[in-house]
């Protein structure tokens, strides 16, 4: 079971299956737009994560609050760390290839 | 507030846990006033709401009107206009109050299941 | 949403100290159903408690966030006043505190009634301090929710 997004997933696939084709082009503009987005999701759920845990502190907000957005912040983080390692991976394998 | 993980139940556990939660406060204050004079027991209905929601995601619609807070008076005693009736708010206390833990638990199932998926789904 | 968990924990224990001091005043009324003369002189007076609500700490904070319908708001005691009634004449020319017509005043107190007063006080003591459970039993399960174990 993988809840990596799945636009981002079949991008990635794409590059894995034809490297040689996959070049800087088009794909990738949509690819690169993608990441951009799930990275500023994931910057926005951290601020959330900051946000809640300074309610909890000065009392406003409520418990699951707190722990939704600390959590949602902690997964979504992992999660982006998990395409970087598989971006990497796949960038790898390209250049293997190109010797 | 999912963004990138992208899971449909996340929203819905959170309005559920929000409005338990918001019930809780109601059912508390009501308890709290059951000698208070004039007092009338407030209530918030979310049940049709939820299920609505978990409809409507699936088809891709709007939910329906939120849930509003309503009073709930019970019967009168004649003394000093009060209006709680002691055991009513406690049952009503206790079944919300599991409702909040049971959802609570799911949600930890449900992001310990993700933080699985993230970690191995990886290999 | 600012119904918080420390703003709860409030409200109950306001409730638990509203109910600790109605059932204090009424113990007193138990305890002195026949007291006829007190250091004042006369009959012990009976007394009850007037409690009232009591709008939550930062009532202008929660109305400018326009929560003020669903921000919890506690109870209080306004004051403990003297039932004015008058005291129940008991008629006993041997009894030290008699009048010259013979007759001893006696607290306007109802014995059975001031026992199920308590009773009903207890219960509503109970009822909050199952609330203030409630809410700490609730913020546990809530904080469960970011543990890592499955």
């Amino acid at each position: 079971m993988n809840s990596i997004e799945p636009g981002l997933e079949a991008r990635i696939n794409e590059i894995l299956r034809d490297p040689e084709n996959a070049k800087t082009g088009t794909t990738t503009d949509d690819f690169s737009s993608d990441l951009q987005s799930a990275i500023d999701g994931v910057r926005n759920n951290l601020e959330g994560a900051d946000q809640a845990a300074t309610n909890a502190v000065i009392g406003t907000g409520s418990p699951h609050d707190v722990m939704l957005s600390l959590t949602q912040a902690e997964l979504s983080f992992r999660m982006i760390t998990q395409v970087r390692n598989r971006l990497l991976e796949a960038y790898r394998e390209i250049m293997r290839m190109q010797i | 507030m999912t963004g990138i993980l992208g899971d449909p139940l996340l929203p819905w556990l959170q309005s559920a846990l929000d409005l338990s939660y918001k019930r809780q406060g109601l059912l508390n204050t009501n308890l709290a006033n059951a000698d208070t004079p004039g007092y009338v027991p407030r209530d918030l209905e979310f049940n049709d709401y939820l299920t609505q929601m978990l409809q409507s995601q699936s088809e891709g619609m709007p939910s329906g009107p939120e849930p509003t807070v309503e009073d709930r008076p019970g019967p009168e005693t004649g003394f000093d206009g009060n209006r709680v009736n002691l055991d009513d708010e406690m049952m009503k206390m206790a079944a919300n109050k599991l409702l909040y833990e049971l959802v609570s638990q799911v949600s930890h199932r449900k992001m310990a299941l993700i933080r699985y998926a993230i970690d191995e789904g990886g290999r | 949403m600012s119904l918080n968990v420390f703003r709860m924990i409030e409200l109950a224990g306001g409730a638990l100290n509203v109910q600790r001091t109605r059932l204090e005043v009424a113990s007193s009324n138990l305890a002195n159903a026949h007291t006829t003369r007190t250091a004042d002189g006369g009959p012990y007076q009976r007394r009850d408690v007037v409690i009232r609500p009591v709008p939550p700490a930062d009532e202008f904070g929660s109305m400018l966030s326009g929560e003020m319908e669903q921000a919890p708001h506690g109870v209080e005691v306004k004051e403990i006043v003297s039932d004015d009634a008058p005291p129940r004449m008991v008629y006993d020319p041997g009894h030290p505190d008699a009048n010259p017509d013979g007759y001893v005043a006696f607290p306007n107190i109802n014995s059975v009634e001031e026992m199920v007063n308590m009773i009903t006080i207890m219960r509503s003591y109970q009822a909050n301090l199952a609330a203030f459970s409630s809410i700490r039993d609730m913020a546990r399960a809530a904080m469960r929710i970011s543990s890592s174990s499955v």
